[in-house]
């Protein structure tokens, strides 16, 4: 029981670790994505 | 008289038509005054008249680079990159044929076989059952336990199989989510569902890539394929007839299979869904299909693919394809993994619930290793031998 209830937290703080750095720092907005400061001349 | 009244009648129509008149004669002046100032201006070298239409399949001007819309056309159609400035150079790519081969596949037969292998397994399962019952612990159970698997095993293993059984059921859930759970909950409640679920399965994956490098240092030792494991294959590792009990380590054959196949299916579906979460910064079936085809092996020949290299979005079509396969073949796995660890086999979940087993048990199903702890606890004991008082 004590490495099931170990397992859960550990699992628990992984993915709210993972949720915060992927949401942070890896996701890229959709207004940086579809955007652009060059501009395309014919 | 008369021809007074038909003066009164049609003089308000010969005005408004002098009227009508008199404006056509104005906007047409206008237009024409418009139409001479834009010519005074000197158009650029190299413009296009707007006039001039394609002549004998040459576009006027050059400025499509081809001979024709239509050449231009038929390449964007077969999937010519153009140019874009904005980050998302996929964008470039205006018609990949291949995606919609892709759709299809996954939306069609894919999804039907993959579904149709779970149902499968559960059944083949469940006739095992009702034909061989749960195995039980043919001299019963002794009473004394001994320890198979420490706290930090345990752990590693129930972090990968926790993470497991969420990933499952949020992968599921994205791929037959829509034609079995939405129906029966409805939108409302099915898209903030499914969308919590979806970044579940995002964040929950690393739990799992932890538990499966864990499990593979501490297990592996005791995984490599030794002799008797052809004995206890060729045996069906007693699982088909009672009063048999092939001889087996920590791990029998059945349970090194499983580590194998966790190991290498765990890791590959890892990697594929670090493509997918990551999209776009991976060639993994380029270099995989280029590697194996140095040595012989053309996988793209035997399954009808294109040849590699591979455009960015087609990595991910196939990593897509790839991680759902995969997985539901560990689904398959694990289900039968379940199976024996639980209802199958009577004293089997002690292993991963307490971490102690029945002597007998283990006599029955890894009479070698518990030979080897009694041989290291009868070492031990002599070893401690009573010192003389001085």
């Amino acid at each position: 029981m004590r490495a099931f209830l170990l397992s859960v937290v550990i699992l628990l703080v992984i993915a709210l670790g993972a949720g915060f750095v992927l949401n942070s720092q890896f996701e890229t907005s959709a207004g940086r994505a579809y955007s652009t400061d060059n501009v395309r001349l014919p | 008289m008369s021809s007074l009244r038909a003066l009164r009648v049609w003089l308000p129509h010969i005005f408004s038509g002098l009227w009508l008149l008199v404006c056509a004669a104005l906007v047409s002046i206008a237009l024409t005054s418009a139409g001479l100032a834009q010519s005074s201006v000197r158009p650029p070298e190299g413009a296009v008249n707007g006039d001039a239409g394609p002549v004998g399949g040459a576009v006027p001007g050059d400025a499509l680079g081809t001979t024709s819309d239509s050449e231009t056309w038929r390449a964007v159609r077969q999937g010519v990159a153009g140019t874009v400035s904005i980050p998302d150079r996929n964008a470039a790519t205006l018609v990949q044929s291949d995606g919609e081969n892709w759709r299809l596949l996954r939306n069609g037969p894919m999804f039907d076989y993959l579904g149709l292998a779970m149902i499968g397994t559960l059944l083949l399962l469940a006739l095992f059952f009702a034909f061989r019952g749960r195995i039980r612990v043919e001299h019963g159970l002794s009473g004394v336990r001994i320890k198979r698997f420490s706290t930090i095993e345990r752990t590693a293993h129930w972090l990968m199989a926790l993470s497991f059984i969420i990933l499952a059921i949020s992968g599921l859930n994205i791929s037959f989510g829509r034609e079995l759970i939405l129906p029966l909950m409805g939108k409302d409640a099915f898209g903030p569902m499914a969308g919590f679920l979806k970044q579940t399965h995002n964040y929950v994956a690393f739990a799992f890539m932890l538990g499966l490098a864990v499990a593979f240092v501490m297990w592996i030792v005791h995984n490599v394929p030794n002799r008797q494991d052809l004995i206890w294959i060729a045996k069906g590792g007693g699982m088909f007839s009672k009063g048999v009990h092939p001889p087996a380590r920590k791990f029998n054959a059945g349970q090194k299979i499983i580590f194998w196949l966790v190991v290498i299916c765990g890791l590959s579906v890892s990697l594929s869904g670090w493509a997918l979460l990551f999209p776009f910064e991976h060639a993994y079936f380029t270099d995989t299909f280029v590697a194996l085809s140095a040595i012989g092996i053309d996988i793209p020949a035997w399954l009808g693919l294109p040849e590699p290299p591979y455009t960015p979005i087609q990595e991910q079509q196939f990593n897509s394809v790839w991680h759902a396969i995969m997985a539901v073949f560990m689904i398959c796995v694990i289900l039968a993994h379940i199976y024996i660890g639980t209802i199958g086999m009577e004293g089997a979940y002690d292993a991963m619930g307490s971490g102690d087993v029945d002597l007998n048990w283990a006599r029955e199903h890894h009479s070698l290793w518990v030979e080897q702890i009694e041989k290291a606890e009868a070492r031990s004991s002599n070893d401690v031998k009573p010192q003389p008082a001085e």
